[in-house]
Formats: C-alpha cells, structure tokens, sequence
C-alpha cells in the first residue's frame, strides 16, 4: 500500500498518470490524464496538444447535455454479480437505469453466469433532505438493501445533490460495515465533477480498492496451502508455478461482449496461456483469485488502467495496456504484446499470420463492394481509431473522426492513424450540433457512433452502426469480419435513413451550419487570463 | 408538493426535471435550455427511451442546450455561464419556443436563473422560465408544474372563448407510454363532434394550438392527480373550466367519456347519439369475430395492474367492467401524498366493480411481489387452496418477474416498458380498447 498523500507519477512512453489511492476520491481525468473533451481540427494538431497538456483547457461557450460520470459509475457495479446499486440522490439521478436490467442478465448468460435482476434504490431526497442532511435516509437504505437481498457488495453513488449539501458518505460507511454482510463501496460521483465521464471509472475502482475486498486466495478457504514435508512438494509447486505464470488476466467492459471474451481466449489460448476475466460478470469472492497470474491486460484503457495500477503497487503484478484489438493491425499489436511478455512473440506471430491471411481473403469480397465509401467514426478514441484503421483495412475512406475525449494514451495508435489515413478532420466532441455541423460538410456514406448520437446521422440520411454492442463480435478476427460484414451489409440498403431525412427537420439554424463545428471551442484559460489583463 | 419521501428499490419515475423534458421534448418545436450539470439532460433522456423507446425525437437528448457547469461554477456561482449559453442557443437552435430549466445543483447553490433570463430580454424567441431542481418533485409534478408555467408565462388570455374548443391534459410523454395514440383517438372521436382540441403534444400539434389555448371552454384531465393544480392555476388566470376524468378505454367507458364532454360542451344530443351508435357497432363487429376464440380457449383471467396514478385505475375498470377479467391486485407505484390517494381512493370506489381488487399504494419494486406473496395461499403448501391463477399481469417490464412467480401472462404497459416500442399505439377510446384487448389475447397466444 502507497504511504499516506505519496502521489505517484508512472511514466509509460508519454502515458502518466498520477494515482493516490489513499485519498476519498480520485480527481477526475481532465486532472490526472490533461483528458481533452473539446477540440476540432485535424489529427495532428490534436496529438499535438495532447502532448503539450493543453487540450484539458479547452470547454465550450455553446454545450449541450450529455452522459455524466455518475451515470457511467453504474455500470460496473451492476454487473458485478448479485449486487445493489444505491443512488444517494433525487429520484432522477440513475433513474436510466432499468435498462440495466436485461443487459446484465442476457449478457451475463452468455458468459454461463446466471444473474440476478439489476437491483437498485433511490434515496429519493428531497427538498426536506436538502436542508437537514441525506444521510439517515442512506443509512436506512444500506441496511435495507442489505436486509433484503443479501447482496454480495453495496455500491453507493454519491450524487451531485449530497455532495453539495456535504453528506459524509465515508463515516456512514464505515460506520455500518460491522452492520451490513455486505462489503460496502464508496462511489464519489458527483456529476459536476468531471466532464470527462469515463473519469467513472476511476471513482469506481478506487472505491472497489477502499471496500476491503480480498485480492488474494484465503489459506484453508480457497486453497490448501502445500506442507513441505509432503511426498512430491517441489513438483507441486513447480505445477503451481507454471499455472501461475501462464495465466493472464484481461479486464472487460459494459462495451465487449462475450464473444469478444471468446475471441480473444481463443488467440490466447492457442499460444498456451491460461486466460481469466475480470471484474464484470463475476462475484467479488471470485477476485481472490486475481492474483494467481503472472500480467492484468486492459482490453480496455478507459476503463481499468487506475485499478491495474493499484494492483502493480499493491501485490507487484505487472499490466499492459497494449490496444483495443478491433481489425487485424490491432489485433496483432493486443496479442504480440500478450505473447512477448511471455516468450512466445514466435507463436504467436506463426499464429497471427495464419490467421491474418485467412481474413484477408474473407474480406476481399468485402472489399470489392465498400472500397471507396467514405465513413465518418465517433465515440471513445481507441475505439474509433481502431475501428478507422478496420474501415482503411477494407478500403473505405475515413473522413472524419470523433473522439468523446482524448489524452496521450491514444498517442500511439494515433501516430499509426494519421501515418496510415492521413491528418483527417478530427474532433474531441459528443455534440449533436457539432455533428450535424461536421457531417453535413464531410458528406460520409456511412458512420460508425457511439450509441445515443447514431440518431442525428440516421436524420442526415447516413446509416449508422455501433460503435460497440454486447449483440456483436467486434474484437479479434472475427470481430473484424463480422464488423466488415455489418458495414457491408448496412450500405447494402441504405433506405431507412435517406426516407428519414427526406421528412425530418433538423433543430439548427441554417447559420450554424455556415459556421466551423469548433466554433463555440475556446481555450478557458487563455480567456481568462485574458480578462486579467483587461 | 407531491412527493413521498421514502427510499424507493427501482422507482417508476424520474425528478421534476426529468417529467419537464419529457413535456417539452414532445412539445411542437420547442427546446429546453438546461442550466445544470452535463449528465442530467442526457441520463434523464435515457431515462425517457423507458417509456416503449420514446427517442430524440425534434431537438430531446444530445440535442437539449445544456450550460454543463463544473465544480467552479458550483463554486463561484454559474450565471455567467447561464448567459453565455443563452447567447449561442439562440445562434445555433432553430425553435418556435425556449424553456429555461435549471438542476439540483443551480438550485442549490442559489444561482438567479431567472434574474439571466430577465437581463437578456429580448430575445429572438419567447422564453419560460422554471426552476425545476430534481429534488423539488417527480416526473410527474414537473410536468403539472410546466403546463401551468405555460399558462403564465406564454399562453395568452382570450376574453372571448370558443364553446367548442378544448384542451386535453394529464398524460405526460413517455411516463404514460402510449399518450400519442389515446391522445390521437380521443381527438378523434371529439372532433367527430364538431369540437375543436388542443393535445399539445400529438404529432399535429403546433405552436398555434399553444397560442390559442386561452380560448378553450374547457380543460379535460384525463389524471385524477397529475395536471389538476395546473388546472386550478389556470382557470383562475385564463378563466378555463376543467372535467377531471380518466382515460376512458373500451366502449363503456368511451361512451360515458363522449357524454360527459358533449354535456360540457353543449353538443347537440342527436349528434352524440349518431356518433356513439356508429363507434360502439363498429367496436363490436371487431370483438363479435374474435369470440370464437374467446368462447373456446376461456381466457379470462385473474389480474394483477401496476401502473401510475393516472393509468391503474382506467385499465382495472376495463378489464372488469368491459372484458369481463377478474382484478385481483391495483398497485399504484407513484410517490403520492395523502390527498392524492385519498382521490384515487375515492375514484376507485366510484368504479362498479364484478369483483373489487386490493388497492395498494406501493413505489418499492420488491414489496409489490412480496405483498402478494404474503398474502396468497398458494405460497403455502396444502392441497386445494384458491390461487390467483389463471394469472395476467398488466405492468411495467419489471413485472415480467412478478407474471414468473404467478405462473402467469404478462403485457407491458406502464413505465418503464423496454421490451416492446411504442409508436402510434393507444389504448384509450374505441379502437384503444381494441387495441389492448389484441395485446391482451396476443399475449397469451404469443407462445403458439
């Protein structure tokens, strides 16, 4: 464990982030990661300023709503098996959340995790609770919750209203933990907070690593430990050993889905490793059982490089963070990355090859009916860069791309983008205005969103598929055909959308449109100081 | 104010803002500004897709101009920001009419809304204002809330009312799933009595009918609690009488609902007895050919209705009074205060039930299933004992657990429904009640 206020600085390439695990709550990402979310230019101007740390300064003068970190700090707890979900706020805080319902239990079966139905309570606060305190109110609801399911961990979400008005979250929970069987978690979320949402997950795993939760197996509980004096004992813990140090974590999303899992198990497991998944869709007494590897990989960067880092400090376990392994360039660079750390980059790369040529030619059908077709990608950056390279892969044109956020992490994968694609137009926005903006100029055949905004490409007659979806393969080989089938087979017919945008209006001004989509981007500091001087 | 206070396991409903943006979403070309934190317009969107995928629609969700204020402006105060946002709304949105809205958090810490507003008029478009701060209410008070704002604020007093001209309140979009096709039917059958009607939030709606909304003769409420006090409001400040009824589903209660307005209105008598005539035939020429069914596979069965206060009540009577189904149970799962369910209590009583169900003013998800659990003998073990079964479960999605349990048959129909869309679907009036009857008889067909 790091000594009380040590901040760390980990420095990997150009990545750094600085992690204190000892403090309430994580400061959000435009603090620890300078995560831009709002810029419009080209490529690499926009790696340029990532580098030079002033893309965090940037906000908007015209905004529209979006998604909130508390609402992006649902989603772990919810798949996390037989658990509760607490929203200590108004009733509308998390009040989305009943989709979550179906997610977890279809996806959950198609991992053959059967799961509960996803529970969860408001404090539901009111006008009384904003002037005398929410906290007996989250108090009887933690018990409540405890009482009623017998939940195999409590997550509470401190909302925008109680982190105001100052409920202390922390002491009550602390208070009840000798009350409750429950572990309970601790998720300071305030939306205010953090524009860059995906900051959620770090809230999430540091309340996670504040529970009290086993990392380690438990002597006589989940293992017999070996008695030296034992017939056979150096052979026992060599076999140990060896499972030990062939075994690899990878760390899922509410953004892959099972047959990702699958996928990328079936590489793995070609190369002769051990493959695990954490932390969704499994019990937290299933997380003793993380440190029986030898390396955590993120699948995905957004979302477990903070608890991969606290799991290098605290039990010395090393990680990668190598790509999203969506299209065969990243694919390759996931698992080789995967097979060096455990000397077989020459499997793997026999592997990788074999299976690279057999795509190839399934693609080349593909090929031949979208090359040409102009495709604009938005939605988290790693996803869209690598689904760009995907799209290059069968020969479309991307001409734009549309990154929620970004930080130094994509850097890499960036660099790779514009030496393969050229300095296309790029964006740091989740903004239907400068969507619209944007497509209406670059004119694309075909989009790739990030759910929630496909709408206002299907009004602008361009049909658009997801960026991700548990219903479908993305990752891996056959996530690289299956995506390329569903990009052919959407420009197959293109009819839904042009109907559409034949009819519909559209709620912008036509001198909006006249206007760069950045328009309403300024750098907030400079403004200020700006008012300084004045 | 409306609000039960009590923690809630899976509430059926959002905050004040949450019904607010609702209204407006499907208000005609009317777009809500948002002074509050990013995520709020966007979860509460998400929110909204729960009532049968009530999407975006003209400018809802990613399109809502929010003034997304962080933890500095919660800090020093977030009117500037709140007057810089006005400023670009009204160079990039392209709307008829702009609500200012604001959050729990601008609530809080005080900032002057309203003051921001003032100081920039006038502006391009007309403004309302509302303070609409999630903790203040729910979904459903916000909406009440935002029709009186309207009144006040922006529909003009007409001195000289039109006798035939009504408005119609009470269902809020998505949060009463099918509300564009009872709204459509119910304007249907009154235009078919030479009345004039403003719904406000149908697909034929435009700012016109907002505009001469002041004119009407009367207001309907088809909730016994939503939109009432809005109604009160505004028959003091426009002088608009108003009928507090229910959503009338089926022949009979279409019917009685048709007389009542005609009554109101002063429609000549013949008229209604010729429109009625022609509707209630051709209603049971529909229910006449599919009796056979009916006659030989017996589908009447025991029910269980979850629903909101305005809902419940009108889908019980139907299956009661109309089909000839046995109610069993009548949740209501908002937060309502002590008046509220006094007068459901009272409006439930009214009913001439065949045979009365429990009434249960319930808004926890698990102590609905567990209050007919604890209640029922056929969780006890014995040999003959009287069951709720055959079982049909009218509710929400979440219900389709509570229709396992029962072993019975479940159709989604109150918020959230995330297993089936709603587009033009209602289930008020004439061909309403066909309509449900088709979902009902569906559903217990559905696994043939």
């Amino acid at each position: 464990m790091a000594n009380n206020n040590e901040v760390k600085t980990i420095s990997r390439d150009t990545r750094i982030l600085e992690v204190n695990f000892d403090t309430k709550y994580p400061e959000n990402r435009e603090t620890t990661r300078r995560t831009g979310h709002s810029y419009g230019g080209t490529l690499d101007d926009m790696v340029d300023n990532a580098c030079r740390g002033c893309l965090a300064n940037c906000d908007r003068t015209f905004s529209q709503t979006s998604f909130c970190q508390m609402g992006v700090a649902t989603l772990i707890g919810f798949s996390i098996k037989d658990s509760v979900v607490i929203m200590h706020g108004p009733v509308g805080c998390g009040s989305q959340s009943h989709f979550m319902d179906f997610t977890i239990r279809l996806y959950g079966a198609q991992r053959g995790k059967q799961m509960s139905n996803a529970r969860w309570f408001s404090t539901n606060l009111t006008e009384s609770e904003v002037i005398n305190g929410g906290e007996k109110k989250l108090r009887e609801t933690i018990l409540e919750a405890d009482r009623r399911f017998r939940p195999s961990a409590i997550f509470v979400l401190m909302t925008c209203t109680p982190s105001i008005i100052g409920d202390d979250i922390d002491s009550i929970l602390d208070e009840l933990r000798t009350e409750t069987t429950a572990p309970l978690v601790p998720l300071h979320c305030p939306g205010f907070k953090a524009k860059v949402f995906s900051s959620a997950y770090d809230v999430v795993y540091h309340g996670i690593q504040r529970a009290g939760f086993d990392f380690k197996p438990i002597p006589y509980v989940d293992y017999q430990p070996l008695d030296p004096n034992e017939k056979d004992y150096e052979l026992k813990v060599a076999n140990y050993e060896y499972q030990k140090n062939h075994t690899v974590n990878l760390y899922n999303a509410v953004s892959i889905g099972a047959q990702d899992e699958a996928e990328i198990r079936r590489l793995l497991e070609a190369l002769g490793l051990n493959v695990r998944f954490f932390v969704e869709f499994s019990h937290p007494d299933d997380w003793r059982m993380i440190t029986e590897a030898k390396l955590n990989v993120a699948m995905c960067h957004v979302h477990d490089l903070y608890f991969l880092e606290y799991l290098k400090t605290t039990y010395d376990m090393p990680y990668l963070i190598p790509t999203i392994p969506v299209g065969s360039s990243s694919t390759r660079q996931f698992i080789t990355e995967i097979a060096e750390f455990f000397g077989r980059a020459k499997e793997a790369k026999a592997l990788l090859d074999k299976e690279e040529k057999k795509l190839k030619e399934a693609l080349a059908p593909i090929r031949e009916r979208v090359k040409g077709k102009k495709v604009i990608i938005g939605g988290g950056y790693m996803r869209v860069g690598t689904a760009g390279l995907l799209a290059n892969e069968i020969g479309m044109e991307v001409v734009g791309m549309r990154n929620f956020n970004y930080d130094t992490y994509g850097n890499a994968l960036f660099q790779e983008i514009e030496d393969t694609l050229g300095n296309i137009p790029t964006a740091i926005s989740n903004q239907s205005s400068e969507l619209v903006n944007m497509v209406k100029k670059l004119k694309p055949d075909l989009a790739i969103s990030h759910p929630g905004l496909g709408i206002w490409m299907n009004k602008l007659g361009v049909p658009s598929i997801a960026l991700f979806s548990q219903r479908f393969t993305f990752f891996g080989y056959k996530g690289a055909y299956e995506l390329a089938r569903r990009i052919d087979r959407t420009l197959a017919n293109r009819n839904y959308s042009k109907n559409l945008s034949k009819v519909v209006e559209l709620p912008f001004l036509d001198e909006w449109y006249e206007k760069e989509y950045n328009h309403y981007i300024v750098d907030k500091t400079a403004e200020s100081k700006q008012e300084a001087i004045v | 104010m409306a609000i039960c206070g009590n923690p809630i396991e899976r509430p059926r409903f959002s905050c004040m803002l949450g019904g607010v943006l609702a209204t407006i979403s499907a208000l005609p070309k009317t777009i809500p500004i948002i002074h509050g934190a990013q995520g709020c317009g966007g979860s509460l969107s998400q929110g909204l897709m729960l009532g049968g995928a009530f999407g975006t629609g003209y400018a809802g969700n990613s399109a809502i101009p929010s003034t997304n204020i962080t933890e500095s402006d919660v800090i020093f105060g977030g009117e500037d920001r709140l007057r810089e946002e006005i400023q670009g709304v009204f160079e990039v949105m392209k709307g008829d009419l702009f609500v200012v809205t604001t959050a729990c958090m601008t609530d809080i810490i005080g900032d002057d809304a309203k003051a921001v507003v003032d100081s920039l008029t006038p502006l391009p478009k007309p403004v309302v204002f509302l303070e609409t701060g999630g903790f203040k209410g729910n979904s459903y008070y916000g909406y009440g809330r935002l029709i009186e704002e309207l009144f006040l604020q922006y529909i003009p007093k007409a001195e000289k009312k039109d006798p035939k001209a009504v408005n119609i309140f009470g269902l809020v979009p998505g949060y009463d799933p099918f509300f564009r096709g009872d709204l459509d039917e119910l304007k249907r059958l009154l235009n078919a009595l030479g009345l004039t009607v403003n719904t406000f939030i149908t697909n034929d709606q435009t700012q016109e009918n907002l505009l001469r909304a002041g004119e009407a003769s009367l207001n309907i409420m088809l909730s016994r609690v939503y939109g009432v006090d809005a109604a009160k409001t505004i028959k003091e400040s426009h002088g608009i009488d108003y009928f507090v009824t229910d959503i009338p589903i089926g022949a009979a209660a279409t019917e009685v609902f048709i007389r009542d307005v005609a009554a109101k209105l002063g429609v000549a008598q013949q008229q209604t007895d010729d429109l009625l005539k022609a509707e209630i035939r051709n209603y049971y020429m529909y229910i006449d050919r599919v009796t056979d069914i009916i006659a030989d596979t017996d589908f009447q069965n025991y029910v269980v209705v979850v629903a909101n206060a305005t809902q419940a009540l009108p889908y019980t009577k139907y299956l009661d009074n109309e089909i000839g189904w046995l109610p069993a149970y009548v949740f209501i799962t908002d937060g309502l205060d002590e008046d509220q369910q006094a007068l459901l209590r009272a409006a439930f009583d009214e009913i001439a039930f065949e045979t009365k169900p429990e009434l249960v003013f319930e808004t926890d998800t698990f102590k609905i299933q567990q209050y007919i659990e604890q209640k029922n003998p056929q969780f006890l073990a014995d040999e003959y004992y009287p069951t709720i079964s055959p079982a049909f479960v009218l509710g929400s999605t979440i219900e389709r657990r509570l229709a396992e349990v029962l072993n019975g048959v479940f159709l989604s129909v109150s918020y959230p429904i995330i297993n089936r869309v709603v587009i033009s679907k209602g289930y008020a009036g004439f061909r309403g009640g066909l309509n449900l009857f088709e979902d009902l008889i569906g559903a217990l067909l559905a696994g043939r």
